[in-house]
């Protein structure tokens, strides 16, 4: 989505959200016929820190968050909230070191803006994040996908997978920051083909 | 409880139940399965492939099938550097009745020649359920 406000100070707290409405005069419409709590506001948005060049001081991108984001969010809440056996197959639930992989992949995907397909429960536990390019298969399957499997004991792997080809690659990734978002940048060239 | 049967033709299908999360098209997504073992049903002892549905599951009303002669190839997963060969790692049918399920089975995966373990890692385990997804297919696709 776009950018709708770039300040050049440092703004502390919700207010920024306030003042990032006003100045842009882009309150989406829903906000305005409803009243709604800031907090509740700021999940709308996502603050980007960007580098300015020839000044120390930080800028802050704001812009309105894509509904991906919403909504792998709220996925990724529910599938916390699972049990064992949730598949009545003996499916294992997501641990909590799978649980935080995931939220760090997810923080991850938002600063470069890639929207997996969907966020599973894997049975064999964990969660995976699924991506896919564009081309179908005769079957609709999409041709070329990855995933980004949270495994259970903290351990983050990346599958890219090419259907014509049969090829599948797995690697494992380190989830600080640096890797990982190599790795993202990867996954998008690898979907584009 | 009939007697367990080790003989698996290569045209019998094996059954799983799934949900609409699991499948892409007509392919089954890695994460429906799981590794080293993976639970179907067998069609020889299966009156009918919906047997597999279960009631209690109502979001699992899909059916995926795997034919015996689809097995996958053994997967090799390269360990530490420098520490010799890729472990290779052959998948199998185990014949494993219930009683309350004559036609359960299990498609595992061993490292050829050596007996099942029933734990593998990650990374192996990752590999394993993308090569046995991989020739699944949805027979009902789920709603």
């Amino acid at each position: 989505m776009t950018s709708v406000f770039e300040p050049t100070a440092t703004l502390g707290g919700e207010y920024r959200v306030e003042q990032a409405f006003e100045s842009a005069g882009a309150t989406p419409k829903r906000t305005r016929r409803r009243r709604r709590s800031t907090a509740q506001r700021t999940r709308s948005l996502v603050f980007v820190q960007v580098p300015l060049e020839n000044s120390g001081r930080p800028v802050f991108r704001i812009r309105f968050a894509p509904d991906w984001i919403r909504t792998a969010q709220d996925r990724l809440a529910k599938l916390g909230e699972l049990r064992g056996n949730w598949d009545g197959q003996g499916a294992k639930k997501p641990t909590p070191k799978s649980l935080e992989i995931a939220r760090r992949v997810l923080a991850r995907l938002i600063d470069f803006d890639c929207a997996p397909e969907r966020v599973v429960a894997a049975v064999r536990g964990g969660i995976s994040f699924y991506f896919v390019g564009r081309e179908l298969t005769s079957g609709g399957a999409h041709v070329v996908y990855a995933s980004y499997e949270c495994g259970n004991s903290g351990q983050l792997l990346r599958v890219h997978g090419d259907r014509s080809k049969g090829a599948v690659d797995v690697v494992a990734v380190n989830p600080l920051d640096d890797e990982l978002g190599e790795s993202i940048q990867l996954t998008q060239d690898h979907l584009l083909g | 409880m009939r007697s367990v049967d080790p003989c698996f033709a290569k045209s019998e299908a094996l059954y799983r139940r799934i949900s609409i999360d699991q499948v892409d098209g007509d392919r089954i997504l890695a994460s429906a399965v799981e590794m080293p073992a993976c639970s179907f049903d067998r069609s020889k002892y299966s009156t009918r492939p919906e047997s597999v549905i279960d009631r209690a599951k109502p979001e699992f009303n899909g059916i995926a099938k795997l034919m015996v002669g689809d097995m996958p190839a053994p997967v090799s997963v390269f360990g530490v550097p420098d520490k010799g060969p890729p472990a290779s790692y052959e998948f199998y049918p185990e014949d494993l009745p219930e009683p309350d399920n004559e036609a359960h089975s299990e498609v595992r995966i061993r490292i050829s020649g050596k007996p099942f373990r029933k734990r593998v890692n990650d990374r192996v385990a990752v590999a394993a359920c993308e090569a046995l997804a991989a020739p699944m297919r949805v027979h009902t696709p789920p709603t």
